[in-house]
């Protein structure tokens, strides 16, 4: 059973996560075709390599970023999605509103599921 | 004297009808607005129990959760003690226990006693104020809260939790949010005494029976008592109770 | 030859694991066995006599122990309830009833023993070509294969096992605790590291608890001694002895299993050290009852004292043949013949046989066995071509042809192996980061450099490094016979014993095309049996290089997956945990004789009455909502609380409406669309504060859309909290034309009149005493309240409000009357009426569609597909029959010959007094009064009409007074 470690939590079995999928970037609603959109929706890029992807840590509700190789497995990195922003330079905006991503990528304490 | 009934109270404990049929002693809370099993048949028995293995119901009692990014400020206006470190429990002055499960979520829980004033800050706080982003939730209704007593719990619940919880992987004050028994829980060691150690468990209300059960087949094997409140409290052990000045 | 003989066990150094002053009483095929504690159940059978304990799977061959340690299916029994147990393995229980398997008739009779004549009709993979013809001759022969194959049966009586698991934690885990495992052990524990050293057996030890390497016959068990003594004293290590690793996992995951418990072990570092299994040879007849491998008659007689014959035939090509011979000499046991197959044997051991006066051939091997039930004697053939044939009488023999590392685990961690041509075994490689190997699992055979590098590797572990790599260890070369096979023109030479394969059949498959290992593996099912490969894939590999001419490392070898050894189901299930959710009014309603079913992990009344008539109960429950007052549990309903100065912002933006406008204290109906534009749950809003929304969801999915927030606004970062308080509130739905009169005894601090608090309206105050938000909305489309309060007080708001209705005849009802008064309304399930393509559009929601709002998830797709004409819609219908059979969900919708839509929802209304529901139709039947035809039970045709909805109270008035 894989060990994933989650930045708030630390190294726990695999069964307490969800994958989110790919970390998507979504394109500007108003400019992109529809075609372009279809595309966003529906298609993934599948690397046979690095992937950027939302991971979950169930009984904290608590979402984060871990970057995977495919071809192994094996998880590369974790880290916050404060973080991943910071790193895309994305940090913008909404901070200005002064609510730090890790907080808000972190719910209450959830119920089950 | 007339016998305290959970339901001489509107706000009862989610499993008070499996407390009921094992036999317990009600006594009402301090705060006056619920019943908490405070004994069973033999209170000597009980509290040799909580230095062994032994498993109390603390829902009825206060706790509420704070939740937002000016949750720590707002504790340390309170005057609560801790660091601002995730996954870690502090014992507060004036009773009770304060777990931060983020950098921007706390929970506080009540003593037996009932005393927590930063239970009681905390729920006099109005559900939403602008220009404070610091949140309550009712914890004391979303969640319920056993107390697990005794040195044998870590091996007890090495059959319902994939964590380890022996003393040299989850120390003094450590937090754990994970699975037990497939139900999200939260798990906390009371700083104290590693001899007497005290374990709190929450979890989503609405599962309570079925943890209730779960635990307490896992506690048949080894022998292991139901106990009340009054075990839980008082009796001068450092880190039995969730009494006054518990460190 | 008589197969019964007179019990007696061996004396001294012999029978290391029985207690002799014990004795155990079991039953075999319903005669009464003898034995002592400590005893498998082959063993005691042995020790009284019995020779055939199996029939094999295809031939029904009679079948003895051959490796007494599970390496092959011979000795498979039903115990009781229990099909397949290793009777070689499984400790003997006092009371237990065993039985042969595999057999029509007796054991001893197996009346289809003949099938071993008719051989040449079943080859390897006959079941791919023949029994086919003519045309349906399968399907009579297939029940008739069925029924001659297969091992034990299964009881459905039988009674269910406890079993469960267990978390386990350690720095290092060591499997197999021979010499190697236990110089690990120590080496780590030295170390400082917690370690975990597991063992199949009963006691630890290994080999050296029977293998036989010095003249004398005691340095194993002294050696065994010595390390145990030391283990035994070190606080450090955790033993767990007849436990059996039965998989490694990633990042150091292992199962073991004990008993009847699944021990569940997360090691940081995991040393293999599970030795090496013996080969057996392949020539005629080598599966007589008798023929065992040399570790299969030392383990007989070291182990359990019980002697493997009078008059033995030991073939070889190694010390380990001599050995034996000196074993058996020790034990009381005459040896006929040591048979060589080396030119020029010479050893130590084979010396001291020698001045025992055994006589020793060389250049010699095993051309048959002979024998009915039992082996009776054997020809001898040269191993090199010239020489004559000698018939030798014996009643067993013992086989010594060299070993295959036991790697299975470490094939599950990912390591390959590559067969040294040079030692003729297969050297395991590319072992995966955390995991190590030692002994002769590691190829190393000489006792001190399996120490020195056990020991390197235990220390390394504790250290958190890689094992060190083992080199080529020189005392191996000459322990493996290149190619212990040896056919014969009659056949009948075994190279797996538990699929009944022969020399002949590896070679049909060969000559079939199959000479990819891989495929010759799955063509002829070598090494698919319950021993997988363990005594048969590397003779497999070697008999495929010879026919192919390729080495055996180019032909490869296949891999082991997990389980090493067979696990119950109920190991694996453990205690089969099943969370359930209670709402705090869960007594209540099993009290009043509630049918609970279950939503998701929650119990909800399905109706009240559960032993009586639902369809009436369910119609009572109807009308009493309809005309006086009914109360439902709606506590599993999801709540979310949004807060925050983007509150506003972030609402509008995960719903399709607008949202930001709403008023304090107003109700505001809330619809969800994902990212493609499909439906996905739907709720209210209540706006109780200019920075604070209560949000409800649907039971099943507020968890996913609680989710679906938090990573939204993690990207979004939007100043807003999100709470998840489902299990905060209990609520209930108090409806009914009588159900303000009702509330109203239990408010003293809300004005309920309907000019006070209109209808999608929401106020907070006090009912029963009891903290309340109080929501009118419409979902059952009467006058009612939805009443959300502090879920440890809903026992008692329930009981308050069933108490005031009792004047009033109030009756609770359940999710299936709900179900019925939504329908006459027209109100959609998600899920139920929509599907994971249903658009708005289709679904008649547009008008739940912000007109101008900028951005919500899913308003893109939403609007491409709003601009597309529709291929369906959802429309309300009723039947032009008012007899007619109500349709069921998922029922059909046929145009002509094609699938036009399907039903989903549809009920024979108590108030309207005919059939009404939902259905998805082509949009040109979304017209009212247009007809269609739904398809229903037994392929009936009925007509129905499109009508529009809600079907009951059109204009609304009942749940706006």
């Amino acid at each position: 059973m894989k060990l994933m470690r989650c930045p708030l939590n630390g190294e726990r079995n695999i069964s307490e996560f969800v994958c989110g999928g790919e970390v998507k970037a979504m394109p500007d609603p108003d400019k992109a075709s529809d075609a372009d959109w279809g595309r966003y929706l529906f298609f993934e890029d599948n690397p046979d390599g690095e992937i950027v992807e939302w991971w979950l840590h169930a009984p904290s509700s608590y979402w984060f970023i871990a970057r995977r190789d495919t071809r192994t497995e094996a998880v590369l990195e974790t880290m916050t999605v404060q973080e991943w922003r910071e790193r895309q330079g994305t940090v913008g905006s909404g901070q200005a509103q002064g609510q730090s991503a890790d907080s808000q990528a972190h719910g209450a304490q959830g119920t089950n599921g | 004297m007339e016998q305290v009934r959970p339901q001489s109270f509107a706000r009862r404990s989610p499993i008070h009808h499996a407390l009921q049929a094992e036999g317990a002693v009600f006594a009402p809370l301090p705060g006056g607005d619920a019943a908490v099993a405070a004994h069973y048949d033999d209170p000597a028995a009980e509290r040799a129990a909580a230095g062994r293995l032994a498993l109390a119901d603390l829902s009825p009692l206060p706790r509420m959760g704070l939740k937002g990014r000016d949750t720590f400020d707002w504790l340390r206006a309170e005057g609560a003690s801790f660091e601002p470190v995730p996954n870690r429990a502090f014992a507060q002055d004036g009773g009770g226990l304060l777990a931060l499960l983020s950098m921007g979520e706390a929970l506080a829980l009540a003593g037996p006693d009932g005393a927590s004033p930063l239970v009681a800050a905390m729920a006099a706080l109005p559900a939403a104020t602008p220009g404070r982003l610091a949140y309550p939730l009712p914890r004391g209704d979303s969640h319920y809260a056993f107390a697990l007593a005794g040195p044998l719990w870590p091996e007890v619940l090495a059959t319902l939790c994939g964590v380890d919880l022996r003393p040299a992987a989850f120390a003094s004050g450590a937090v754990a949010q994970t699975s037990l028994a497939r139900s999200n829980a939260i798990l906390v060691r009371h700083p104290g005494d590693d001899d007497k150690p005290l374990f709190s468990l929450l979890g989503d209300s609405a599962s309570a029976d079925y943890i209730w059960s779960c635990l307490r087949r896992a506690m048949a094997p080894h022998a292991g008592r139901l106990v009340g409140t009054e075990a839980l409290t008082g009796d001068g052990g450092s880190g039995t109770g969730l009494g006054k000045n518990a460190h | 030859m008589s197969t019964v003989r007179p019990e007696g066990r061996l004396g001294d150094g012999f029978g290391l694991l029985i207690d002799r002053e014990g004795s155990l009483a079991f039953t075999f095929d319903g005669k009464p066995v003898a034995a002592h504690p400590g005893d498998v159940i082959a063993s005691a059978l042995y020790a009284g006599g019995r020779r055939v304990i199996g029939r094999s799977f295809k031939y029904h061959r009679p079948r003895g122990v051959a490796s007494m340690a599970g390496h092959e299916a011979n000795a498979l029994v039903q115990v009781g309830h229990e099909p397949n147990v290793p009777a070689d393995l499984t400790p003997v229980k006092a009371g237990i009833e065993v039985r042969g398997i595999n057999v029509t008739g007796s054991l001893d009779r197996d009346l289809m023993a003949g099938l071993g004549h008719m051989g040449r009709f079943l080859p390897a993979g006959f079941y791919y070509r023949s029994f086919f013809r003519p045309k349906g001759a399968w399907k009579k022969w297939e029940p008739i294969i069925r029924r001659m194959a297969g091992l034990g049966t299964i009881a459905q009586s039988a009674p269910h096992g406890d079993f469960d698991k267990r978390y386990g934690f350690h720095d290092v885990a060591i499997v197999g605790g021979g010499p190697a495992g236990m110089t690990a052990a120590l080496a780590a524990a030295a170390g400082g590291a917690s370690v975990l050293l597991v063992d199949e057996m009963p006691a630890l030890g290994g080999s050296l608890l029977y293998a036989r390497t010095d003249e004398g016959g005691a340095a194993g068990r002294r050696r065994a001694d010595d390390l145990k003594g030391r283990i035994g004293a070190e606080p450090r290590i955790t033993v767990m002895t007849g436990a059996v690793a039965t998989g490694l996992f990633t990042d150091g995951w292992l199962s073991v299993a004990q008993g009847s418990r699944l021990h569940k072990v997360r090691a940081k570092r995991v040393v293999v050290a599970t030795g090496a299994i013996e080969q057996p040879a392949v020539f005629r007849n080598n599966d007589l009852p008798g023929i065992m491998l040399v570790s299969g008659g030392q383990r007989l007689m070291r182990l359990y004292g019980v002697a493997p014959g009078t008059n033995a035939v030991i073939l070889t090509c190694n010390e380990d043949g001599y050995g034996y011979a000196l074993d058996c000499l020790d034990a009381g046991v005459a040896v006929a013949a040591v048979l060589d197959l080396r030119p020029d044997p010479d050893g130590p051991l084979r010396r001291a046989a020698l001045a025992r006066g055994v006589r020793c051939l060389k250049d010699t091997g095993i051309g048959e066995a002979k024998g009915g039930r039992t082996v009776e004697a054997v020809v001898t053939a040269p191993a090199n071509g010239a020489g004559s044939a000698e018939t030798i009488a014996c009643d067993h023999v013992a086989v010594a042809v060299g070993y295959t590392p036991n790697g299975a685990l470490l094939f599950h961690a990912g390591a390959f192996c590559r067969y040294d041509e040079e030692q003729f075994w297969n050297r395991i490689e590319d072992l995966p980061a955390g995991v190590g190997a030692a002994g002769a699992v590691a190829c190393l055979w000489d006792e001190k450099r399996v120490s020195d590098h056990a020991g390197d590797a235990g220390g390394a572990a504790a250290r958190g490094e890689s094992s060190p790599a083992a080199a080529p260890d020189p005392a191996a070369g000459g322990l493996n016979h290149p190619h212990p096979v040896f056919p014969h023109p009659q056949g009948k030479a075994f190279v797996d014993l538990d699929e009944d394969l022969t020399i002949d059949d590896i070679l049909t498959g060969l000559k079939d095309g199959f000479t990819d290992i891989q495929l010759l593996k799955r063509y002829t099912t070598l090494g698919m049996g319950p021993s997988q490969g363990r005594h048969s894939a590397v003779n497999g590999v070697r008999i495929a290089a010879r026919a192919t001419g390729r080495g055996e490392a180019s032909v490869g070898s296949t891999t082991n997956r997990p389980p090493y050894r067979s696990e119950k189901l109920g190991l694996l299930a453990g205690q089969s945990f099943e969370p359930v959710r209670h709402t705090a009014m869960h007594r209540r309603h099993v009290e009043a004789g509630a049918r609970m079913m279950p939503a998701g992990l929650w119990l909800r009344p399905a109706h009240y009455g559960r032993n009586g008539d639902a369809e009436a109960a369910i119609a009572a429950e109807v009308k009493a909502v309809r005309e006086g007052v009914g109360l439902i549990d709606v506590s599993t309903l999801g709540g979310l609380e949004v807060r925050g100065p983007d509150a506003a912002e972030f609402v509008d933006r995960m719903y399709t409406w607008a949202y930001a406008k709403q008023k304090v204290g107003r109700c505001r109906y809330l619809l969800m669309t994902d990212e493609a534009g499909v439906v996905i749950d739907d709720g209210v809003a209540v706006r109780l504060h200019e920075e604070h929304y209560y949000l409800t969801a649907t039971t099943g999915g507020v968890d996913g859309v609680y989710r679906e927030m938090l990573r939204e606004n993690a990207s979004w970062g939007l100043a807003v909290d999100i709470a998840n308080v489902t299990a905060a509130y209990a609520a209930v739905n108090l409806a009914g034309p009588k159900s303000r009169e009702v509330l109203a005894t239990l408010v003293n601090d809300i004005d309920l009149s309907n000019v006070a608090f209109p209808y999608m309206e929401a106020r907070e105050g006090h009912v029963a005493g009891i903290p309340a938000r109080l929501m009118r909305v419409g979902f059952v489309g009467e006058l009612g309240y939805e009443i959300h309060v502090p879920s440890l007080q809903g026992e008692a708001l329930w009981d308050a409000i069933a108490e005031a209705g009792r004047g009033h005849g109030i009756r609770p009802f359940g999710v299936e009357a709900q179900r019925v008064l939504r329908l006459e309304k027209g109100h959609i399930i998600v899920g139920q009426d929509t599907d994971g393509l249903t658009t708005p559009h289709e679904a008649a929601m547009g008008w739940a569609l912000a007109k101008k709002k900028p951005f919500y998830v899913g308003k893109k797709a939403v609007d491409i597909q709003g601009a597309k004409p529709q291929e369906r819609r959802l429309v309300g219908f009723t039947l032009k029959d008012q007899d007619a059979p109500c349709p069921k969900e998922c029922h059909l919708v046929i145009e002509g010959d094609r699938i036009a839509g399907r039903v989903t929802s549809a009920v024979r209304s108590p108030n309207l007094g005919r059939v009404v529901g939902l259905a998805y139709v082509p949009p040109e039947k979304a017209e009212a009064g247009s007809d269609f035809q739904i398809r229903i039970e037994g392929g009936r045709m009925v007509e129905a009409e499109t009508v529009p909805i809600p079907f009951y109270d059109p204009d609304n008035r009942r749940q706006e007074v």
